[in-house]
């Protein structure tokens, strides 16, 4: 009796709230809500550390950050909201033919150092969303780099090939055997975090090798070591869920060793703004993964 | 006669000058891992602080000892890094000795912002403590981005 109440106020409360806010094509509620889930998708899929040339004191999201990777250096565009230089006068097909499938709005095919291979797995939702939130930024004029890459690789048309071998089109599969928290890691890891991006190693296409998923790459992005973030001995097996959490939420190691080079911009930039519980659902799928051994070299 | 002690005079000289190099050089290594071990202690007092500000045991006056520890050893830093201690094995980059004048900026940082530790300690408080480690943290990240390699090639 109570509980059918309960479900008839919230109803009709929510009726009330539906026909005063005009509807679901309305307004400030409406437009709010899509620019936080913007800024959400914005943050976990780590935009703007690559997309800003923080090195060199560059504008935030108008591109030209060097990215050295064993085929020569890629130079992130501008991808603020400038409609010259940036991608102010892109529509929303655009967007989600460049982040979901790959390809710029002339179709020109982009390079994987763009993970779309991973953004491919977002819902198309959450990439609007997030071209909500990129229109939302200031537009600043900065023409693009052109990319330094060594032959064969500086030949675009190379990546059509390229993509009929090793590009595998979303959307994410839910895991079926496994919980919602484990799922909603999965997503974050896989269609946004991309993290397999950088802790997988590639093959001498430049493919990520998905048998080696998340153990560690001996020559990543900016030529750094990757660690192994499988639940094997070699990678993350002495660590908590709660030692993962905190390590994306302040950049600390267990030891209190702080992370350093892309992975500290990846945090200072975008995984600290995440929930609690978004940071520990992905603490929990990295405790659910295939432990591999891969043992990398450390610093010292 | 007099030729035979200029030899053997050439000689001592050579192996002073020899044994002063060895004695520089295992100095170079001594001082490296001196600096290594105390770095490891200001990452294990922080560990200790750290527990505390993740729950994972209680606060409690330990928590004062820690900062106190920290709060010195953020003031002997500034003496780990003896000219010669940036060759050999370290993480150590040779810019530290190139560019006094930043690399002094962060260690005085570092001192600056250890007395949080204190003050959030005093207050009892997993929460201060935790606001505190992240700001202390802030400067460990503000010396290692520019002086201390990364984990590359």
């Amino acid at each position: 009796m109570i509980r059918a109440t309960i479900i008839a106020r919230t109803l009709f409360a929510f009726g009330v709230a539906f026909g005063l806010t005009g509807g679901w094509a309305t307004g400030a509620a409406a437009d709010e809500g899509l620019l936080e889930r913007g800024e959400h998708v914005f943050r976990a899929a780590g935009c703007l550390s690559c997309h800003t040339d923080f090195a060199r004191g560059g504008r935030e999201l108008a591109g030209g950050r060097a990215l050295k990777t064993p085929f020569g250096t890629f130079h992130t565009p501008n991808i603020s909201p400038d409609p010259a230089t940036g991608i102010g006068a892109w529509t929303d097909e655009d967007f989600l033919g460049a982040v979901r499938h790959g390809v710029g709005p002339g179709g020109a095919p982009y390079y994987p150092a763009f993970p779309y291979t991973s953004y491919t797995l977002m819902r198309d939702d959450d990439a609007l969303a997030l071209k909500a939130y990129l229109f939302s930024r200031p537009p600043v004029v900065r023409e693009n780099t052109p990319h330094d890459l060594n032959f064969p690789f500086n030949l675009r048309f190379l990546m059509l090939g390229w993509r009929l071998l090793f590009f595998n089109e979303g959307p994410f599969e839910p895991l079926l055997d496994a919980s919602e928290e484990i799922n909603r890691g999965a997503y974050l890891v896989d269609a946004l975090a991309h993290c397999g991006e950088c802790h997988t190693t590639r093959n001498p296409f430049g493919a990520v090798d998905g048998s080696q998923y998340l153990a560690g790459n001996r020559d990543g992005p900016d030529r750094e070591i990757v660690p192994n973030l499988t639940p094997d001995t070699t990678g993350l097996a002495g660590w908590s869920q709660a030692d993962i959490v905190y390590l994306l939420r302040t950049g600390f190691r267990p030891n209190f060793d702080n992370v350093q080079g892309s992975m500290a911009e990846v945090i200072k930039h975008g995984l600290k703004y995440l929930s609690d519980a978004d940071l520990k659902a992905i603490a929990a799928y990295l405790a659910a993964i295939p432990p591999i051994e891969n043992t990398l070299p450390t610093r010292r | 006669m007099r030729s035979s002690l200029g030899w053997c005079g050439a000689v001592v000289v050579a192996a002073g000058i020899a044994f002063s190099t060895l004695a520089v050089s295992a100095g170079g290594d001594d001082a490296i891992k001196f600096r290594q071990a105390v770095m490891t202690s200001i990452g294990t007092h922080m560990g200790a602080l750290g527990a505390m500000a993740k729950g994972e045991v209680a606060v409690s006056e330990q928590a004062k000892w820690h900062a106190g520890a920290l709060i010195k050893l953020s003031g002997i830093v500034p003496q780990l890094f003896p000219a010669g201690s940036g060759a050999g094995k370290t993480g150590a980059l040779s810019v530290i000795w190139e560019n006094t004048a930043k690399f002094q900026q962060v260690l005085a940082d570092f001192q600056a912002a250890t007395p949080q530790l204190m003050a959030a300690a005093e207050s009892g408080d997993a929460a201060q403590i935790g606001a505190a480690l992240g700001a202390v943290g802030k400067t460990c990240g503000g010396c290692h981005e520019t002086f201390r390699k990364k984990h590359d090639h």
